[in-house]
């Protein structure tokens, strides 16, 4: 199945969901590809990425974020990672393709603060007519760094590679 | 004795009686020993940062008996320095793309009389300098601390908006300029045939590699990120100087770090190498190391800068200071570390040609 995984940040930005969608880009391998805002993002082995500057006009990376998506080429499944900047587009590309997507909550901000005006709407309307909706938070992804003077933690490592497996089958099944 | 030397004595004699008649009413007073005026003081001027002429002083608030540090200046170049060193702590702890905050000693007074700016700040007590802890601790600050400006980065066109107007941006073409000057300024004096050697290379692979400086930009940095530019105190780390902030490839910071640990500390330096070689992505090693050939291009030129104005044993010690930083600079190209004999060598140079002054101000500095 191909997918396309499409987000508001990818490294070098820091903060989720950067490290998550490049970890998933990753594990998804050679059917995936990578609609972004950035740039000069890192390159993650056999991923293709498209790029959207972000230090154009709000406006401007809007329209060409969304004129990425409708020049994306058999895409089978869409995973959206939440963010205003990524589902305004989104919301304007379902409305005239309706996709196959899932809605990826995983903006630590989503969690804590309820999206108002237009995009409490937008989230709403996406969230209903995603094939499903997925949070993920940094506690399940994130990568222990190795370190010296501290073990690194084994079972905590497998406890996450369990994790990514079975949220890597919940995205693709 | 130099005339930079007796030109800065001059100053000080004319100055400090100025500055505590200044602090006077607000009950503050100076301490009668000033290491920060001493030893070589007199030569340093920043490169990359604005760098005026300004005192750093010690002094009481005499009302609370609390220490606090003093900044002074009448030059333009100084006023403006501290003027832009407070815009930066204020945006700073204000900027909504900043996931974390710094901790800076508080305010007590900031004086704009008489043609002087003063700033004066709360005096961070620590149990010990930065180096004298023991590693572990070194390498857990250091990475927090490393790791705290990584987390504020501008993305676009409104944060770039907001930081321009105080903290400017460097940029790949920026960084390349620079080198430019540094090799100019090294060209101007009589080089080594190594030291010309190792800089034209560098230069050439900074070229090459200017892609990996840009993919890191955007990055908060400081410029001048050594121990003696932040304290610790009850497990917080604060940060001193405010003005050498800015905004450019993340591995700015590092790389300063780094490249004083080669001289200081080469089991933290062998550390925070590995970790990088362990937890973070192959370019972002690749920009690292295109940082630190940058900013020993930077301490070479820095170096070669003083010649002019140091005489004797201050002469022969900034003579060795090149050779050593080359040495560096070319291990550093060929991938590999200077050798411990080359440190140990240097440091035995540098410990008999300091004068008593400048080893009184190295006491705890670090």
């Amino acid at each position: 199945m191909k997918t396309l995984i499409i987000s508001p940040l990818f490294p070098p930005d820091t903060g989720a969901p950067a490290p998550y969608v490049k970890e998933l880009a990753t594990r998804l391998g050679t059917s995936t590809s990578l609609l972004i805002y950035g740039y000069l993002p890192e390159r993650t082995q056999s991923v293709s990425i498209t790029a959207i500057d972000k230090r154009a006009s709000l406006l401007l990376r809007l329209y060409h974020f969304t004129v990425a998506l409708f020049n994306a080429q058999d895409v089978d499944c869409f995973l959206v990672n939440n963010a205003p900047s990524v589902e305004l587009p989104f919301f304007i590309f379902y409305l005239l393709k309706r996709p196959r997507f899932v809605l990826i909550e995983s903006d630590p901000l989503l969690q804590t603060n309820t999206p108002r005006g237009w995009y409490h709407f937008v989230h709403t309307y996406l969230s209903k007519h995603a094939k499903k909706v997925v949070t993920v938070s940094e506690a399940n992804y994130t990568k222990a760094e190795l370190l010296p003077f501290t073990e690194f933690d084994t079972a905590k490592e497998s406890v996450r590679e369990t994790w990514w497996k079975q949220h890597c089958n919940e995205l693709t099944a | 004795m130099s005339t930079a030397k007796e030109q800065w004595d001059t100053y000080l004699k004319t100055e400090l009686p100025k500055i505590t008649a200044l602090l006077s009413p607000y009950h503050i007073t100076l301490d009668a020993e000033q290491p920060h005026t001493k030893g070589e003081r007199f030569l340093m001027q920043a490169l990359t940062t604005v760098g005026g002429k300004k005192l750093i002083l010690l002094g009481t608030k005499t009302t609370t008996n609390e220490r606090v540090v003093i900044k002074a200046t009448n030059d333009v170049i100084g006023t403006e320095e501290l003027t832009h060193e407070r815009a930066c702590r204020t945006l700073l702890h204000s900027m909504r793309f900043s996931y974390e905050s710094f901790h800076s000693p508080k305010e007590v007074l900031f004086l704009k009389k008489s043609g002087y700016t003063i700033f004066v700040s709360e005096f961070i007590e620590q149990t010990s300098s930065f180096l004298e802890r023991p590693l572990a601790v070194q390498f857990s600050y250091a990475l927090r601390a490393l790791k705290a400006q990584e987390r504020t980065r501008a993305t676009t066109s409104s944060h770039f908006k907001i930081i321009g107007r105080v903290f400017g941006n460097r940029t790949a073409d920026n960084y390349l300029t620079m080198f430019d000057a540094f090799l100019h300024t090294v060209k101007t004096s009589t080089p080594s045939e190594r030291t010309l050697s190792a800089l034209t290379v560098a230069r050439t692979r900074l070229q090459a590699g200017k892609a990996h400086i840009e993919q890191y930009g955007g990055f908060l940095t400081h410029t001048d990120f050594v121990p003696h530019n932040f304290r610790i105190k009850d497990d917080t780390l604060y940060l001193l100087d405010f003005s050498s902030l800015r905004f450019g490839n993340k591995h700015e910071s590092w790389a300063r770090f780094l490249n004083f640990m080669t001289l200081y500390n080469r089991d933290l330096e062998m550390l925070l190498l590995e970790y990088v070689t362990n937890n973070r992505a192959k370019e972002e090693q690749e920009s690292l190391t295109l940082m630190r050939l940058f900013r020993l291009g930077e301490i070479i030129a820095y170096y070669t800068g003083t010649l002019a104005k140091s005489t004797d044993n201050l002469r022969k010690l900034n003579d060795a200071r090149i050779v050593f930083w080359t040495e560096v600079l070319t291990a550093e190209l060929a991938g590999s570390r200077v050798s411990d004999d080359i440190v140990e060598t240097y440091k035995h140079t540098r410990d008999t040609l300091r004068s008593d002054d400048e080893k009184k101000r190295q006491v705890g500095l670090h």
